[in-house]
């Protein structure tokens, strides 16, 4: 009886392992360099190096014994570029958000540093752009959000934010700084100031900072000035 | 609109900048204008505590450039005139850092007529 439900169980998990083979065999067109992926998106070398820093901009590497090798697939820069030219740019978090890194990131707390900020940057793009499935990505499914907003309390699954996200509409001005990312192995929170709100929603919060800690502990935000939301992000970087 | 607050984390952050670059390049001149002259500077260089921002200095300059540095800051807290900054650099090298080396920062800057300036920054040295 008990070898049944084995057998069954690891059958289960054989056929999800035959389908992440099937992916990964699956034949990409790759960029080789720097040089190539800069071409690419038609930008200079440098450019393209702190979007990878500072912007998640997909580039994997591969270890030699000299110097590490850069490569990047096009349908994952295709899917990033995507989301992000759906984000007007915007030059003053461009420049102070992302401290010059030229050389990609060696230290293990900076690989994961860099991974939060990027989930962080996909959940600024789905706020700049109004678009609560952009956003979808950077969510654990299980994920809640607790918070005031304007007086009335706001508590339960995630799907609340993605909805009021898209209600909202665009917020082309938000200018959102991180004030803190604490890394405790496995778990992190962090605390973004997010200012310059805009809105259709009838919730006016022009200039209004909200806070935001995002954890994957605990459900906790608070009001700073009028409105806030508190999200609860168990952060899934493409590398976890 | 207030923007006070992305006015005071800018400016620290550019204040955070001068003292990465000065260690980068390994000159103690590019990070000085960030500090207040009275600003003090503790930690442990091996067993032997080092203090005073001359020390600092003296350090940087005689260890060089340290083109491999990257820095993230972990924390920025702002409290009106005074905000205290965390500071992870990783991948330090040079004459006295060695390879690879790892540091970790705390800074304490005060809001001054001309910017914001580091008045203490206290380090660990991860061996």
């Amino acid at each position: 009886m008990s070898s049944q439900l084995m057998s069954a169980a690891s059958g289960g998990i054989v056929s999800r392992g035959d389908f992440g083979m099937r992916l990964q065999n699956t034949p990409q067109k790759t960029l080789e360099s720097w040089k190539q992926i800069a071409a690419y998106l038609e930008r200079s070398e440098r450019t393209v190096r702190r979007w990878e820093a500072s912007e998640g901009l997909p580039v994997h590497r591969r270890e030699h014994e000299k110097q590490d090798t850069v490569f990047a697939y096009k349908h994952e820069i295709e899917a990033w570029n995507r989301l992000r030219t759906k984000c007007p740019p915007d030059l003053s978090i461009d420049e102070v958000e992302s401290l010059p890194t030229v050389k990609p990131a060696t230290n293990a707390y900076l690989a994961e540093h860099d991974a939060i900020t990027r989930t962080m940057h996909c959940y600024i793009a789905g706020a700049r752009a109004g678009d609560g499935e952009l956003m979808r990505p950077a969510f654990h499914p299980s994920a809640t959000i607790s918070g005031y907003c304007q007086g009335v309390e706001y508590n339960g699954s995630i799907e609340h934010v993605f909805q009021w996200i898209t209600a909202n509409g665009p917020a082309p001005n938000i200018s959102p700084r991180f004030a803190r990312i604490e890394i405790i192995e496995t778990i992190a929170v962090v605390h973004l100031e997010v200012q310059r709100w805009s809105a259709n929603w009838p919730v006016r919060m022009p200039g209004r900072p909200t806070y935001s800690p995002c954890s994957n502990a605990t459900a906790s935000g608070r009001l700073r000035t009028s409105c806030s939301i508190g999200t609860t992000n168990s952060g899934r970087p493409s590398e976890y | 609109m207030t923007n006070e607050y992305l006015t005071d984390y800018d400016a620290i952050v550019k204040t955070m900048q001068m003292y990465i670059d000065g260690s980068r390049q390994g000159k103690s001149g590019l990070m000085r204008p960030a500090f207040h002259p009275d600003a003090s500077f503790f930690g442990y260089a091996g067993e032997q505590p080092a203090t005073g921002t001359k020390f600092l200095f003296d350090w940087i300059d005689k260890n060089g450039p340290a083109p491999k540095i990257e820095a993230r800051i972990v924390s920025v807290d702002i409290l009106d005139s005074i905000a205290v900054v965390r500071l992870e650099v990783a991948g330090w090298s040079g004459n006295l850092a060695g390879l690879g080396v790892r540091m970790s920062d705390l800074f304490t800057l005060l809001k001054m007529p001309d910017g914001w300036k580091i008045i203490q920054k206290a380090f660990h040295w991860h061996a």
